[in-house]
């Protein structure tokens, strides 16, 4: 009866009910931001109209068919599920180490697949290509 | 050393104050804690966009925030996105590639600028031969494609 009364008409902020919710929100974020894809990029320079460069000598010349097949200089190097681009690795290595400024020019077909052409981009990133252009 | 326990028991007998849970300043890391993945959970979302997977590059850079950069999505039926206007044709987003490129050099002369295209995976390569066109009739020759880093289920 006593006890009552100490406590009569006081409504506190009720920090469980709260705490609980909040509980909830943290470990939504949390997997949320777990689930997120972290994006990465490969770049280019494309020959824009104020910025014509003359290539070096003979440039290199990789073709992408429309069925995914890699071509470097006319021979056929890796197919589409070569997704790292073995062969083609080995050939850009050999040539970065030779002339590290070789121009290297990616002409894809319009049927082209574009992961083919970002596996291209992926290894001549990996191989340090520094001239490396798209041509038609 | 039991010495030592014993009087510390006394003590702590004696005492009236247990030493109790700290509510309030877990509240305050909590609520830190959610505020920061709050804040990283939006800023990652508003980039994307839900209709397009990007392809994978196990040795792409990670991404960096350039000064100037123009984001154009490609999505899975090859319809091109920008600045919130889809269906674009070359000509179109050559333009609005322009116009930008040529408010962000009047900020900043010596501003980098550049294109990033965020296609799906699963296209062929003319959807993104539209925007390199673009590209290089806008005058600008720095050209970004965006990947995941992929390899997790």
């Amino acid at each position: 009866m006593a006890g009552g009364g100490s406590s009569d008409g006081d409504y506190g902020l009720q920090i469980a009910p709260m705490l609980d919710v909040m509980f909830v929100l943290l470990l939504f974020f949390m997997v949320m931001a777990g689930k997120q894809v972290k994006e990465a990029e490969l770049g280019v320079q494309v020959p824009a109209a104020s910025t014509v460069t003359s290539t070096a000598k003979s440039p290199v010349k990789m073709e992408v068919s429309p069925e995914g097949l890699v071509t470097f200089n006319g021979s056929p190097v890796d197919v589409r599920d070569d997704e790292q681009m073995p062969k083609l690795r080995a050939k850009l290595k050999a040539l970065i180490e030779v002339s590290p400024e070789q121009s290297v020019i990616i002409r894809p077909k319009d049927q082209a697949p574009y992961q083919s052409v970002i596996n291209i981009l992926n290894a001549c990133a990996a191989e340090r290509v520094k001239n490396l252009t798209f041509g038609n | 050393m039991s010495g030592h326990g014993k009087k510390f028991s006394v003590h702590s007998q004696g005492g009236d104050e247990d030493p109790e849970f700290q509510v309030a300043p877990m509240v305050d890391v909590l609520l830190v804690l959610l505020m920061f993945f709050t804040a990283t959970t939006t800023t990652e979302i508003k980039s994307q966009m839900a209709d397009l997977t990007l392809p994978e590059a196990q040795d792409a850079k990670d991404r960096e925030k350039g000064e100037g950069q123009f984001t154009v999505n490609i999505n899975k039926m090859g319809g091109l996105e920008a600045q919130g206007r889809t269906g674009l044709e070359e000509a179109a987003l050559s333009k609005l590639i322009k116009d930008d490129y040529g408010q962000v050099k009047k900020l900043n002369p010596n501003a980098s600028y550049r294109v990033l295209v965020r296609a799906d995976k699963d296209l062929g390569w003319e959807k993104t031969k539209v925007v390199l066109k673009a590209a290089a009739a806008a005058g600008v020759a720095n050209v970004v494609f965006a990947t995941t880093k992929g390899g997790k289920g």
